[in-house]
């Protein structure tokens, strides 16, 4: 942990090393524009490290962005835990079957289309590495469109859905 | 297409799924890779999914839609197994293929049976194994075996529709002892 004080402005720098467990910190850059937050990747939780400009930490306005920053930040990790939940649950019982009505109609599959949209990035992932007709149907059920409609098989409608996440920027 | 194999099949995911397989002589053979199912690789195709539904993400012989005992049976006779058989030992001479069906009477799981007299089975997604019998993967999951078909070694599979009809009629004709023979002329 690096101090750096200026006795003109009485103000405070600290660099404090961000850890996914100290949620309340609020990454910001404090060498500009102390609104702009500094998530590098919120999803991933590998934002390396934050500053925090102590002498404005207590204000009310950056109370605000704390707390909206958080609650953010919790939906996003409730989303991507719920996600992950029904994703290897539904993995590990249906995956070994060949008949793909068996495997939409799992609860754990309904679950995990049911969470809409905000799932993509971690549909899009696990879709990359096992790119099953089970999760295509997942993807155009989520986005209420087929992307791979000019597809005329399996393959090409995975490179298609691949491409597509790439251009939204919904694959790393 | 990328296929990566991040979960692939361990002892304790089979033990749990099939809980009458023999452990010493089961086998994972390949990646796992669902661009193929159990259905096409019991029919000796790794390029797609079989399965009688109208989808561009599955090949089927027939227009038949019905997932049924019989449409499959159909099925598979499009590439030369056109008998059914009691016994799944090794056959000299002879591919077989065995069908599950599940508690419902559909049609749920296909393996086939390879040089050395044990079975082949794609699992759904996962990865190909190779198994003792076909008894080995009756389960909540795939039911019980219900038919084996079987097909001369001879039989020459082609890799379209269109030449394996070919192949199934000259097969038909040449089982029934008409192939080949000159119409006669008047």
């Amino acid at each position: 942990m690096t101090d750096t004080q200026n006795t003109t402005q009485m103000t405070v720098t600290t660099t404090i090393p961000y850890s996914i467990d100290s949620g309340q910190y609020y990454p910001f850059n404090s060498n500009s524009d102390q609104s702009q937050p500094l998530i590098e990747d919120v999803n991933e939780h590998k934002v390396t490290r934050i500053f925090i400009e102590s002498g404005n930490a207590t204000t009310p306005t950056l109370k605000n962005e704390f707390t909206l920053f958080n609650r953010e930040y919790n939906k996003k990790k409730r989303i991507k835990k719920e996600f992950y939940y029904s994703y290897n649950k539904w993995f590990d019982e249906t995956a070994h079957l060949s008949v793909v009505n068996k495997q939409i109609s799992n609860i754990s599959f309904l679950k995990m289309v049911g969470l809409g949209e905000d799932v993509l990035p971690y549909l899009l992932k696990e879709f990359k590495k096992v790119p099953s007709i089970a999760l295509l149907i997942a993807l155009e059920a989520i986005i209420g469109k087929d992307i791979a409609q000019t597809a005329s098989n399996h393959t090409e409608a995975v490179d298609l859905w691949i491409k597509w996440g790439e251009e939204k920027d919904l694959i790393n | 297409m990328i296929i990566n194999n991040e979960a692939p099949v361990d002892e304790a995911f089979v033990l749990r799924n099939f809980p009458n397989i023999d452990i010493e002589g089961f086998i994972v053979t390949s990646d796992l890779n669902p661009t193929y199912n159990c259905f096409a690789w019991a029919g000796n195709d790794d390029t797609k999914c079989w399965l009688p539904f109208k989808s561009k993400y599955y090949f089927w012989y027939t227009d038949n839609t019905a997932l049924t005992l019989e449409n499959v049976i159909n099925n598979y006779s499009h590439i030369g197994y056109t008998e059914i058989t009691e016994s799944s030992d090794l056959e000299e001479g002879y591919d077989k293929v065995a069908i599950y069906i599940d508690e419902g009477g559909e049609p749920s799981h296909a393996a086939r049976q390879v040089e050395n007299g044990k079975w082949t089975s794609k699992l759904g997604d996962r990865e190909d194994i190779e198994h003792s019998t076909p008894e080995c993967l009756e389960s909540d999951s795939y039911g019980k075996v219900k038919v084996i078909l079987k097909r001369p070694k001879k039989y020459k599979q082609s890799s379209t529709k269109e030449e394996n009809f070919n192949e199934f009629e000259n097969f038909k004709n040449l089982a029934k002892g008409i192939a080949n023979v000159p119409k006669k002329r008047n």
